[in-house]
């Protein structure tokens, strides 16, 4: 149809999609369904609910087009709707448990080697396997960056417990790991 | 420790991707519809839980009425004022706002479990929304039909000078007659009104359609008219940036001039920045054209558009007002008029500097849309296009210029009329394209009527017509021209105040045309 070589910047696909128009929504998700669904299995239990999330979120992504201000990039845009929609799929199921004793931290101990060694898929899969509430301050704080100030707003959960809920998690994934090194070593 | 724990684990993960299964776009795309779908829906379902509070208020005795105060105190936004519920009963017929169909009246109940209406046709009283909220829960297109088939719909587009086309798109017939309230406390019966707003803010405009006098249906939408729809354009090269300063979320197009000459493509498009930035880097030397589209809320479209060339000795080029309209090379208007009103395409006209040259509609894309052959006065004409709603480009191959037009919605996006035309900018006044004999309108501004002659050399018929704005044929005259010198004079003091195009055909030449103020 186009008489032109070039591929559409995302800021052209942006425009075309707020008509809703469908063509350009299908590109859209095809340059981006593997970030968001990225996202969104490091943040379910399984692969059923991260595509629950993938839809969800590009249902949002979609409709709020008209929203993107362009302040930010596009990209960025995208993975914030990705990680706030993660958030409302497990936000009903999750159970933060009150306990504050972050000494568990100090006593991390882990393999950097086994880390480097560990493929992203395996660690995803350990990822899953963690407490709901351990998964999502995790992801939240290591891989988003958020501070736990934000975290605790955005989860509805006060700044103690965020901070205690990570260090437990990173507890429980350095333990999985350390069993996969045993698993290895076997 | 837990630094580097961390730093490893995003490292593995921050950039963690994978394939969903195929088929889930499809899902989005249902889910989406569906929220869509349901999305038109809110209006009704909030204005069916006002009607139901409004009845139960009614319909309720003065103690009970007691009891219910405290449910409105506590949702202000619905909370009675005696102008609101002082009008009608929950049924009344004639009313504006209908609600039909099971599906709404059932979601209606689920809402607000007061309802208590059997009949699945219920009926809404625009009285029953407090106007101020009513504004606010219309999101942009909300067309309640009370007759079958009736159905508003219109669109709207700007000119470069700020001010706004209408244009209805309504299914219409003889019985059916518009109002348009613009939300600004004006308001227009044309069919395809225009409008210059004052003041920078959001207006609801609404049309209204009326089958033999009795209100039909109508659609509101809003309209958020931002100030300085045209904003200071500065486009500076350097060796590391070239930067474009327009306006907060503007829609910036860059087109590039082809190594062969011949068109413009679209090199770049992107949107400003929140302070109105946008930078292009490493822009190759060459003749560029700026296109930007202020709609940062996807309503209103004011456009600013300059020509910039950037090469090694012009290396800081800086576009202004003055620069906007000075380098533009020409303007082109194309307007519509409904499609009930066809008019006559050859008899308008649209000035091209060069008799003979083709003349190419293109849009943003570089598509062809339409090719038309000048006259040889250099003059445009032609035939019936169709062309959807857009922004094009008007290239004459022959000079290399361009233009950029403003293509506003119809029925079926179908271009009925070429009505103003083409002002060559750069063009030597002292020598007229035109034929000699111009058409000279005598009084200019007219009040009452016009005079003015027309020159034959042999008996020929003599067409006068009169365009207004909006492209719609206000006047229209044949007569028998004599040899000589043929006075004509036309009574005017009907037309409303605006400019108007007198178009004066002679024979089968092209025709002549001037315009026409109408003063009040």
């Amino acid at each position: 149809m186009s008489t032109r070589g070039q591929t559409l910047s995302d800021e052209e696909l942006i425009v075309l999609c707020r008509n809703n128009q469908v063509s350009a929504q299908n590109e859209l998700y095809k340059r981006f369904a593997r970030r968001v669904m990225g996202i969104a299995m490091r943040y379910s239990r399984n692969r059923e609910d991260a595509q629950d999330i993938v839809q969800d979120s590009f249902v949002k992504i979609f409709l709020g087009l008209k929203n993107f201000k362009g302040d930010g990039s596009f990209e960025g845009w995208i993975k914030r709707i990705a990680v706030n929609t993660a958030i409302n799929h497990i936000q009903k199921q999750m159970k933060f448990s009150n306990e504050t004793d972050i000494d568990a931290a100090s006593e991390l101990i882990y393999d950097n080697q086994i880390i480097k060694n560990i493929s992203a898929n395996e660690l995803i899969g350990l990822v899953q396997a963690m407490p709901d509430g351990f998964r999502t301050v995790f992801n939240l704080f290591v891989i988003e960056g958020y501070p736990h100030q934000e975290i605790g707003e955005m989860l509805g959960i006060s700044e103690g417990t965020s901070k205690s809920q990570l260090a437990r998690a990173r507890q429980h994934l350095a333990n999985k790991i350390k069993s996969k090194k045993l698993d290895y070593n076997e | 420790m837990q630094n580097q724990f961390d730093e490893l684990l995003h490292q593995k993960l921050y950039d963690f991707c994978d394939d969903p299964d195929e088929g889930l776009i499809d899902k989005i795309h249902q889910k989406k519809d569906r929220v869509i779908r349901l999305y038109r829906l809110i209006p009704i379902i909030l204005s069916v839980v006002a009607i139901t509070l409004a009845g139960i208020w009614f319909s309720s005795s003065e103690n009970d009425r007691k009891n219910l105060m405290p449910a409105f105190e506590s949702k202000p936004a619905f909370a009675p004022q005696s102008s609101v519920y002082s009008a009608k009963p929950v049924s009344r017929s004639g009313a504006r706002f209908i609600a039909t169909g099971n599906a709404a009246a059932s979601v209606a109940s689920s809402q607000a479990a007061a309802v208590t209406n059997n009949n699945n046709r219920v009926v809404l009283m625009e009285d029953a929304i407090p106007a101020a909220t009513q504004k606010n829960l219309i999101p942009d297109r909300v067309s309640s039909s009370e007759i079958t088939g009736c159905e508003a719909s219109f669109d709207f587009y700007t000119s470069y000078t700020g001010e706004l086309f209408f244009i209805n798109s309504s299914s219409m017939n003889n019985n059916t007659s518009v109002h348009w309230d613009f939300g600004d406390g004006n308001g227009s019966d044309e069919l395809n009104p225009s409008h210059q707003y004052q003041k920078p803010a959001g207006y609801v405009v609404q049309l209204a359609l009326y089958v033999s006098g009795k209100p039909a249906c109508n659609l509101s939408k809003v309209i958020q008219y931002t100030s300085s729809p045209v904003g200071t354009g500065k486009i500076i090269k350097g060796t590391v940036f070239e930067e474009l300063f327009i306006s907060k979320d503007a829609i910036v197009s860059l087109y590039k001039q082809t190594t062969s000459g011949d068109k413009y493509e679209l090199y770049s498009l992107h949107k400003t920045d929140a302070s109105g930035n946008y930078m292009f880097t490493h822009l190759p030397d060459g003749k560029y054209v700026v296109l930007a589209e202020k709609n940062g809320t996807s309503r209103f479209v004011p456009t600013w558009y300059g020509n910039v060339t950037l090469n090694e000795d012009a290396d800081r080029i800086v576009l202004d007002d003055r620069d906007r309209h000075s380098n533009r090379l020409f303007d082109i208007h194309l307007q519509q008029v409904h499609l009930s009103d066809p008019l006559d395409m050859t008899a308008s006209s649209t000035r091209v500097d060069t008799g003979g040259a083709y003349v190419t509609l293109v849009d943003r894309y570089n598509n062809v849309v339409g090719t038309f052959k000048t006259d040889i006065y250099g003059n445009l004409i032609s035939g019936q296009t169709e062309i959807p709603p857009g922004y094009y480009k008007v290239i004459n191959p022959a000079t290399s210029k361009e233009s950029t037009i403003e293509i506003g919605s119809g029925n079926s996006g179908t271009i009925n009329h070429y009505s103003d035309l083409v002002t060559d900018k750069t063009r030597d006044e002292s020598k007229p394209l035109m034929p000699a004999d111009p058409l000279v309108i005598m009084p200019n501004p007219a009040v009452s009527d016009i005079r003015f002659e027309i020159k034959l050399d042999t008996y020929q018929q003599v067409v006068v017509r009169i365009i207004n704005a909006n492209g719609i044929e206000v006047y229209n005259e044949t007569t028998s021209g004599e040899p000589g010198a043929n006075k004509f004079n036309i009574v005017v003091s009907s037309f409303k105040p605006g400019v108007y195009y007198v178009m004066v055909k002679k024979g089968q030449g092209a025709p002549v045309i001037s315009q026409l103020i109408k003063a009040n």
